[in-house]
């Protein structure tokens, strides 16, 4: 089978793969056939949190801006609906949430960010084990932790590190009631191993993401609980609450001495850095199950690192951060210590802010404007334009299957804006670039001498590279900004990435396929007046080679055209060429 | 139909046969750009540039106990207050219509909220007031800014790796710089409001000109492969280069600004203020300024860059002083 048929078949597996998933899915999944708007065309749910200080203290407008930052991330995180954020009279954080909201955003507007440090007593496979019937398998990281504590301080290896720094203040270390000490017992203790614990150990799954989301330690301060990592790559038995994130004074990334990598330091208040102190001296003393311990953000271990030394006061972690992923944890660091509780003081339905017409009369603009691309098309490129209203149309299916398809998959939720839409019809017909970038060079190829079929194929061997390499522009331009940015410039390069690479599938398994086999029909291939690739259109004054020794004129060429079969297409071989370009040269001096 | 098409025209510029001096007169080329930019640059200067709430933050009010589907009156009344800025209005629950519009000071928040409430015949004291922050947070704005930047730098070592040359990667940059002034200042010398929307347009320039370049420069890459060999000098190849792709540019940019200038009547005229029209516009200006560079600057500019180099300097002369043949038609 020629390429060009396996290329065509391909790109009608995929076109069948997404028309017909989308609407088995919307048969039987209940999923909608059009993809769900944004706040501006669809309006949702607006959800005012009011900010209560817990210090009593006045709330400055930094320390919003900052929560409304970390509430932004967090909702942000959840996929590419645009979500609108801000600060409304001073103390409140308005949301506006697309559609109805979901149980899992309005659980992460509702979690205050509660920050709290626990020493690490077991850290295990992220899995659950208690399926195999047995529950040995589990339970038995922890009597094997049991046995080796005695011996030694044991604990992971590839764990971030602790420091203390100079920041020390109070290193007291006696008296009063310790934060430490949990129902007789130290914190670091494996005896807070309760047998709910246990059970826990073996049958929580840290790889499924539903059971992170909804996995809760903060109920539970005092006792031992096991947690999560965020990526789901470990699990833990974590002991009771030793300080909690509001004893944080201060926490920032800077980079590391002597090394590439960043580290972050954090300063305690005064009773929180006690009882942190006396956790890390445990711990490096070797009292601790194993030697780290856990920052424990929204029931997560965000980070579990290993005691270098003793610390009170200030402490710095060290590990393979990068710059981001330092400022990361000192942002969460930070937020834990905002004073800031947060109650949902009104959730009330929103309409859309743009009306209905608006959508309506753009999408009719659009349609207008692609239809004058394709009538624009047709004049330059006669029928040939047939490819480039099938290249559209195939693209246009494509990516509004694509596109509803994300918008129903809950984990990705993307939705349209007006801008989307607009942004969108623009790109589709940026595409269309690309087939004037190949028939363009189809062009040049013919005026070079090239015959019609030979033309199709060398031009197409130039075009490639000149497309693949401005769409690579726009594909680095995507990625990046998906990568970096927020909000709905996210959106936008989650648009522009998937209309560019629906161009480079549609290009290639489709117009330069199709082209292939039309230029072996006659009215290509022999380049009809109407077909776009008439050599004598293209200044082609040489007679043509036509097969057999004959050659035609363009004149004989213009006038019969369909008396002749198809075995005798206006090809040449090199040495013909090289002999007529010889001749042509000769003619131009 | 033949006027339409520029097959012919195609021809000329492909053979050499007609040619436009679009390498060889550079420098009024970069004069006329020059030129607009400070124009627009001045007048942009002049008006300031007009930043939607979105940006700003602005003031709220909630107007309870009224239809909600009648928006128009709000927009009205805001209108006659704030001609310059789109107001916001939404309903909130079944019977609240919350206006957002620019910051305002107390003055002009009470006699807004009395025209509001009387409008819509409730009491003055129902309509509550507040201010509210920017909902593109500075964190956006750091974020995508940042992004542009690491975007800028790794298309740059991109294109020098392609094109095999660092100055091609500059030239084009270049070209993408005086785009994206171009576009700044001429939105604002229109004077729309910079809304969420003008960013995402902003945004499609900035691929749509380097991609417009890259294509240029891709047969310039074509042209000068065997240099040693040719008998025409960089620059005649280069403005060879140009005039081949010409007739590419021009159906690029009418089949990239038929559905934007389509959206833009549409948008300015039919529904006139919103999303449609911010976007469209930044799109329709960046588009031409675009096209413009890749055609007229961006050759251009690598010339410039590029003609010092030894092996071209050498070869240029090297063509000057050989005998008369058939170069480039002037």
């Amino acid at each position: 089978m020629p390429v060009r048929r396996i290329a065509l078949s391909a790109f009608a597996v995929l076109l069948i793969l997404v028309c017909g998933g989308l609407g088995l899915a919307v048969a039987t999944q209940g999923w909608q056939a059009q993809p769900k708007y944004a706040l501006d065309l669809e309006g949702g749910t607006q959800v005012i949190l009011k900010a209560r200080s817990n210090t009593g203290e006045p709330i400055s407008s930094e320390q919003m801006n900052q929560a409304r930052n970390i509430i932004a991330q967090r909702v942000n995180a959840m996929g590419v609906a645009e979500t609108e954020i801000s600060v409304q009279g001073g103390t409140n954080i308005m949301v506006s949430v697309p559609g109805s909201i979901d149980q899992k955003t309005s659980d992460a507007l509702r979690r205050t960010a509660t920050l709290a440090f626990r020493p690490v007593l077991i850290q295990g496979a992220p899995n659950a084990t208690a399926s195999d019937g047995g529950g040995s398998d589990g339970t038995s990281e922890i009597d094997q932790a049991k046995a080796q504590a005695a011996s030694d301080g044991g604990g992971a290896q590839a764990a971030p590190k602790a420091t203390g720094s100079d920041a020390g203040g109070a290193s007291d270390a006696g008296g009063g009631a310790s934060p430490t000490v949990v129902n007789g017992k130290p914190a670091w203790s494996l005896e807070q191993i309760t047998p709910e614990v246990e059970k826990q150990w073996t049958s929580l799954d840290c790889t499924d993401a539903e059971v992170r989301r909804n996995h809760d330690v903060n109920s539970a301060p005092k006792s031992a609980v096991v947690a999560c990592a965020p990526d789901g790559s470990a699990k833990y038995i974590l002991g009771p609450e030793t300080a909690d994130g509001t004893s944080i004074t201060d926490a920032k990334a800077a980079p590391q001495e002597n090394s590439t990598y960043y580290q972050v330091s954090m300063n305690f208040d005064k009773a929180g850095g006690k009882a942190f102190g006396d956790m890390t001296t445990a711990l490096f003393n070797g009292e601790g199950a194993t030697g780290q311990f856990a920052i424990v953000l929204d029931s997560l271990v965000i980070s579990a690192p290993q005691v270098q030394a003793p610390t009170y006061g200030g402490a710095s972690i060290t590990g393979n951060f990068s710059a981001d992923s330092a400022q990361e944890l000192a942002d969460q660091l930070k937020f834990g210590a905002l004073p800031l509780e947060f109650t949902v003081e009104s959730e009330q339905e929103i309409s859309a802010t743009l009306g209905g017409d608006q959508l309506q009369k753009g999408l009719i603009a659009g349609l207008i404007g692609l239809v004058l691309v394709v009538v624009y098309a047709f004049f330059q490129y006669r029928v040939l334009a047939i490819v480039t209203t099938l290249s559209l149309l195939t693209m246009g299916m494509l990516a509004y299957g694509i596109i509803t398809i994300m918008s129903n998959m809950s984990e990705i939720g993307f939705r349209l804006s007006l801008a989307g839409v607009a942004g969108l019809i623009v790109s589709i017909a940026f595409t269309a670039d690309s087939f004037i970038v190949y028939f363009e060079r189809v062009r040049d190829e013919i005026r070079d001498g090239r015959g019609i079929r030979a033309a199709v194929d060398h031009g197409w061997d130039r075009a490639k590279r000149t497309i693949l390499a401005s769409d690579a522009v726009n594909l680095i331009a995507a990625v990046v900004l998906y990568l970096v940015s927020a909000g709905s410039v996210r959106g936008f390069a989650f648009t522009l990435g998937l209309t560019t690479v629906l161009d480079l599938v549609v290009v290639f398994l489709f117009t330069h396929p199709i082209l292939q086999t039309l230029v072996r029909t006659n009215f290509f291939g022999k380049g009809h007046p109407m077909s776009g690739l008439d050599p004598a259109q293209l200044g082609r004054n040489v007679p043509a080679y036509a097969g057999r020794g004959r050659f035609r004129s363009p004149d004989e060429r213009k006038g019969r055209r369909s008396r002749r079969g198809g075995d005798d297409a206006p090809t040449e071989t090199l040495a013909e060429r090289k002999v007529r370009l010889e001749r042509e040269m000769e003619d131009d001096a | 139909m033949s006027t339409l098409n520029l097959a012919e025209f195609g021809n000329d510029l492909h053979s050499g046969k007609r040619s436009f001096g679009i390498v060889t007169r550079r420098r009024t080329w970069y004069a006329i750009a020059i030129g607009v930019l400070l124009i627009l640059g001045i007048v942009a200067g002049v008006r300031g540039f007009n930043w939607g709430i979105d940006f700003t933050g602005g003031s709220e009010f909630q107007v309870p106990g009224v239809s909600v589907s009648d928006t128009d009156t709000a927009r009205t009344v805001v209108r006659d207050h704030v001609p310059d800025n789109e107001p916001t209005v939404t309903a909130l629950g079944s019977d609240t219509l919350r206006i957002q519009t620019q910051q305002l000071d107390s003055d002009a928040t009470k006699a807004l909220a009395a025209d509001l409430a009387s409008a819509y015949s409730v009491d003055p004291s129902a309509v509550s007031t507040s201010f509210i922050g920017p909902n593109w947070g500075q964190g956006v704005t750091d974020k995508a800014i940042r992004g542009v930047l690491v975007f800028l730098a790794l298309v740059g070592v991109v294109m020098a790796l392609y094109f095999r040359n660092w100055k091609a990667s500059a030239a084009a940059l270049l070209a993408l710089l005086s785009d994206l002034i171009f576009t700044v200042v001429a939105y604002g010398a229109i004077g729309f409001e910079i809304t969420p929307a003008t960013i995402i347009g902003f945004l499609t320039v900035l691929g749509y000109s380097l991609y417009d370049t890259v294509v240029v420069f891709d047969k310039v890459r074509e042209n000068t492969a065997h240099l040693p060999r040719e008998n025409r000098t960089f620059e005649q190849l280069v403005n060879l280069a140009a005039n081949q792709t010409l007739v590419r540019s021009i159906n690029t940019s009418v089949v990239a600004l038929l559905p934007v200038g389509a959206i833009l009547v549409i948008g300015a005229f039919l529904l006139g203020a919103g999303t449609l029209k911010d976007i469209s516009l930044v799109l329709f200006i960046g588009i031409i300024s675009g096209t413009f560079s890749s055609i007229f600057l961006a050759p251009g500019l690598l010339v410039d860059l590029r003609s010092r180099e030894r092996g071209i300097r050498e070869h240029s002369a090297r063509v000057a002083s050989a005998p008369a043949q058939e170069g480039v038609a002037a």
